[in-house]
């Protein structure tokens, strides 16, 4: 359990799954929850349940909760590449935590990037964003991560076509590229 | 003017495991595609025994696995990947022989392939992820009118070095702008033409 100044950040379990499958059944959809396929996965509590007791799921999706010990989303660091050193972070938060307390989610990107760059050493974080994520896609920006462009007309959900923005930072905030300059 | 070719594209079945296997050994298929290099020939085997004996002609396939055929053998292999049928997408995978890489036999079976997708699979959009060295398809696909959407930064390394990855999208309603833009051209390389002429052959033979 990592006890930061607002936030406190432990890994999932079993007992997390509920709070995980409001996310799941939460409308716009995360962009995050989406598949391989740019699906929305429907999974039901047992489900998740089993994924949380699997001890690499668990190792990889962490609940952040706030002072007093409420559930206010889950940051989860998966898809890691080790030959090309990039993984994917998925930032669980409803609009409500992005308006009332987003220094929790500062300080779980904080975590999780410390996770990513410091002690699994990858190069390159990635997320992805729908085009209604307009608050992930702001706190991104103020984050230092870049958009690496937009896939059009990916996801059909609600009636209509949805495009998906793929964010990515570099450690150290550069790309070789750049470094190079 | 119009274009004419013998070339034509079928269905893969297990009669072409050992072209298959051929290709995924060569070198540029794991360079430009995906693949370890270090998988034994049994997984590969194994890898294309199982997506043959998915390739079956169903209505809603998950994935579609094309040779690119001619009467002189196989050239290549289109794929549709990942089909999704809610989003109505698919993932575009192109590979051919290295004896017989030419941009036109590659263009008009690539068009083949993307007219199945969209006029008979009804799919909306088509993906192809290429990584920026292999200027040959990404030039493909933005001549057939593809856009890039995404370029993911040193994404991936490759004998040592860093090279970007582009995401190029083509959305149904841009292929058929562009065929309507090059019916001319396309008159006699269409799927349709393929079919007949396919169908003509095989009447002829004994």
């Amino acid at each position: 359990m990592i006890k930061k100044t607002h936030a406190i950040i432990r890994n999932a379990d079993r007992f997390d799954a509920k709070e995980l499958l409001r996310f799941y059944l939460h409308k716009p959809i995360f962009a995050s929850l989406l598949d391989t396929k740019r699906e929305p996965l429907m999974p039901n509590l047992s489900e998740l349940e089993e994924l949380l007791q699997h001890k690499d799921a668990a190792q990889s999706f962490y609940a952040v909760e706030n002072k007093i010990g409420d559930i206010c989303g889950f940051v989860v660091l998966k898809g890691i590449n080790p030959e090309a050193l990039f993984g994917e972070m998925m930032l669980l938060f409803e609009n409500e935590i992005y308006d009332k307390e987003e220094i929790l989610i500062h300080e779980a990107l904080e975590f999780i990037e410390t996770r990513a760059f410091q002690q699994l050493h990858l190069r390159k974080l990635m997320t992805t964003c729908l085009d209604e994520e307009e608050n992930l896609r702001n706190f991104l920006l103020n984050h230092s991560y870049q958009c690496e462009g937009c896939m059009r007309e990916v996801l059909f959900t609600s009636g209509k076509w949805h495009n998906l923005e793929t964010w990515a930072k570099f450690q150290n905030n550069k790309s070789l590229s750049e470094e190079l300059k | 003017m119009s274009i004419i070719t013998k070339t034509f594209i079928r269905r893969a079945d297990r009669d072409d495991l050992d072209t298959l296997i051929r290709w995924m050994e060569d070198e540029d298929f794991q360079y430009f595609l995906y693949g370890d290099p270090a998988r034994s020939p049994r997984t590969i085997r194994e890898q294309i025994i199982g997506f043959l004996s998915k390739n079956t002609g169903s209505p809603i396939p998950a994935s579609v696995y094309f040779i690119i055929d001619s009467p002189e053998g196989p050239l290549g292999m289109i794929s549709l990947q990942n089909i999704s049928w809610r989003n109505r997408s698919s993932n575009l995978d192109v590979y051919i022989a290295p004896e017989h890489r030419n941009h036109l036999t590659t263009g008009i079976n690539v068009f083949r392939a993307l007219e199945y997708a969209f006029d008979e699979l009804n799919l909306h959009r088509i993906t192809a992820i290429i990584y920026s060295f292999n200027k040959p398809s990404w030039k493909l696909l933005e001549f057939l009118g593809a856009q890039r959407e995404l370029t993911l930064k040193d994404h991936i390394t490759r004998n040592g070095v860093w090279h970007d990855v582009y995401v190029y999208g083509l959305l149904k309603e841009e292929f058929q702008i562009w065929r309507e833009k090059n019916t001319e051209h396309t008159r006699e390389i269409t799927l349709q033409k393929m079919a007949e002429s396919m169908k003509n052959h095989l009447e002829k033979s004994p």
